[in-house]
């Protein structure tokens, strides 16, 4: 892995936000939290965006997931860049198909697995899905 | 009328109250999950359990028949000092139903602290996004925007349905209202828990615990299209509050909500009895998780938003315990079995009410004790003579089995479930602090 893959992780739980950094950097990868909208907004709006993968939840204090994507689209430095998105919700057949036209994939915080997300990992922060 | 003899009068006593005392020293019998499991994992269960040596652990003196009623002036049987977990330092109901998130972070040794007040002010932050998001979607969202918003507030109440907790001691990890303006949104948040941690107790529902905990989240989003608040509106009577059940029931058919859940938003002020509104045609169906939203609204409202003015008659006698008077009041709106769900999770004496026990001592509940609803664990306010303890005195009416509580003095007040899990901070004030007034006339 890369050591140079930097992933931005935009979650308020706690707990997940350390177990996703962990994950991450397990991986040699760089990972950067942020909580709210306001940390986010200043690293979407001021900050570097050179990230190689978003891991973002759907759901966070004082700004929706809705609005971050459609801040991620906008911008050129982060438009293609791959985005899994992190739902506590168990999504309907329609509205996971209806997610994944926004997003490269959709984890199920009930359902989560190491193996899984390993699996994401390699999918969308490897050097072939970097450089695509 | 004692509450417990109404209770069993009319069929209300939750099983679990109704089952006979474990003998002292045996093992608190195991209550099974609706759907057979047993409820909490073994290391939950063990965790209780050790509350439970914490308290056999103390010297405990026989409460032999020849003892009198304790009083402060007997030593040993009136008081014992108990260790009781404040509320921040026991896990959370995480584990009672984990989410794979969780069961990893588990196995990758994250704690899992205790952050049930951050989920829930994150909670309260999102709705309000999506409340507002609801109410300008006529405006410029898309449609894919207006369509992510129900798989959002279905997040939300995942979210927030951690804090379900199978102990049934909600109430000790609710916040108070610190903003009015905000009180909706605590309302919803609040709802939702009541509300999902009831679907868990009942069999054969046919929607979700998640739809059932979002339908509870926007069951009053019509709200919001009156920005001058629920307050200020004539509940009773005025069409305008009425109107919003309706208004709600538009708002969340156009975010794409599927029909069971709005049917469950148009319910949310119904009543078995007929009574309440919108207006039930003859013979329409009242479904049972249409029931549990609007218990969970009425619930959610008349014990844990309102506190109860404490009322004497004119002959000066104590006042009726209000739970008594709630049920009443609901007994012909809802399910029994319902009520005595409802009654198991909010306690026949809620968390921070303020109880008289039947040796004149006065002291506010700190906990439930899950399998006898009428047996609360008490601290001290005011001992029998009137003086207020020098060190802190905790009761466990589970343990102690000569004491009851005789009447409820005051609901759930602000400065009684307050966030602090220290048990000294709690109650101390009161008797000191006006309560609230009762709202005027019933929740329908």
């Amino acid at each position: 892995m890369n050591p140079r893959r930097k992933v931005l992780i935009m979650d308020d739980d706690p707990v997940v936000q350390q177990l996703l950094r962990k994950l991450v950097e397990s991986r040699g990868a760089e990972a950067v939290v942020a909580a709210n909208g306001q940390e986010i907004n200043a690293i979407l709006v001021n900050g570097a965006l050179d990230y190689d993968l978003f891991l973002l939840d759907l759901i966070l204090p004082s700004i929706t997931g809705w609005d971050i994507l459609q801040t991620l689209r906008d911008k050129p430095q982060t438009k293609g860049k791959p985005i899994i998105v992190l739902t506590g919700a168990v999504l309907s057949g329609k509205e996971r198909e209806k997610m994944l036209r926004q997003v490269n994939a959709v984890i199920e915080k009930k359902d989560f697995t190491m193996r899984e997300f390993d699996r994401l990992l390699d999918e969308w922060l490897s050097d072939a899905a970097g450089e695509a | 009328m004692k509450l417990s003899k109404y209770l069993k009068d009319q069929d209300l006593m939750p099983a679990s109250a109704a089952k006979p005392p474990a003998a002292p020293g045996a093992p608190a019998a195991k209550r099974p999950l609706p759907d057979g499991r047993m409820a909490g994992s073994p290391a939950r269960n063990a965790e209780r359990s050790t509350a439970g040596r914490g308290l056999s652990a103390m010297p405990h003196r026989a409460a032999a028949a020849s003892v009198k009623s304790p009083s402060i002036g007997v030593a040993g049987n009136a008081w014992r000092h108990v260790d009781v977990p404040a509320p921040g330092e026991e896990e959370s109901g995480f584990d009672a139903n984990p989410a794979g998130i969780y069961e990893a972070a588990r196995q990758m040794g994250i704690p899992i602290s205790d952050n049930r007040n951050l989920v829930l002010e994150n909670a309260k932050a999102c709705l309000g996004t999506v409340f507002s998001k609801m109410l300008y979607e006529q405006g410029d969202s898309s449609q894919d925007e207006r369509e992510m918003l129900w798989p959002m507030v279905k997040s939300i109440a995942m979210d927030i349905a951690h804090i379900v907790s199978d102990d049934h001691n909600i109430l000790l990890y609710l916040q108070r209202h610190r903003v009015r303006k905000e009180r909706l949104l605590w309302h919803s948040l609040y709802t939702a828990i009541l509300a999902m941690d009831l679907a868990r107790q009942m069999k054969g529902l046919d929607s979700s615990i998640q739809e059932i905990g979002g339908a509870a989240l926007l069951h009053d989003v019509g709200l919001i299209l009156h920005p001058e608040g629920v307050e200020r509106l004539d509940m009773d009577n005025d069409p305008r509050y009425q109107s919003h059940v309706t208004e709600g029931v538009d708002m969340v058919r156009k975010i794409g909500a599927p029909e069971h859940v709005v049917r469950m938003i148009h319910d949310h002020h119904r009543r078995l009895d007929g009574l309440g509104f919108p207006a039930a045609s003859e013979g329409e169906e009242f479904p049972m998780t249409s029931q549990i939203v609007a218990v969970s609204n009425v619930f959610e409202i008349m014990v844990i938003e309102l506190s109860i003015e404490t009322q004497t008659s004119k002959s000066g006698a104590a006042p009726a315990n209000d739970m008594h008077g709630l049920l009443q009041q609901y007994r012909q709106a809802f399910d029994d079995g319902l009520l005595k769900a409802m009654i198991s999770i909010v306690g026949f004496y809620p968390v921070g009410s303020v109880v008289e026990l039947d040796n004149r001592v006065i002291g506010a509940v700190i906990r439930q004790n899950t399998d006898m609803p009428l047996r609360p664990i008490v601290k001290v306010i005011v001992d029998g003579q009137g003086n207020r303890p020098e060190q802190e005195k905790i009761l466990d009416l589970q343990q102690n089995r000569l004491l009851s509580v005789v009447r409820t003095l005051a609901y759930p007040h602000e400065s009684l479930s307050g966030r602090s899990g220290d048990p000294a901070k709690r109650g101390t004030s009161a008797l000191e602090k006006p309560l609230h007034e009762k709202r005027s006339g019933g929740l329908t």
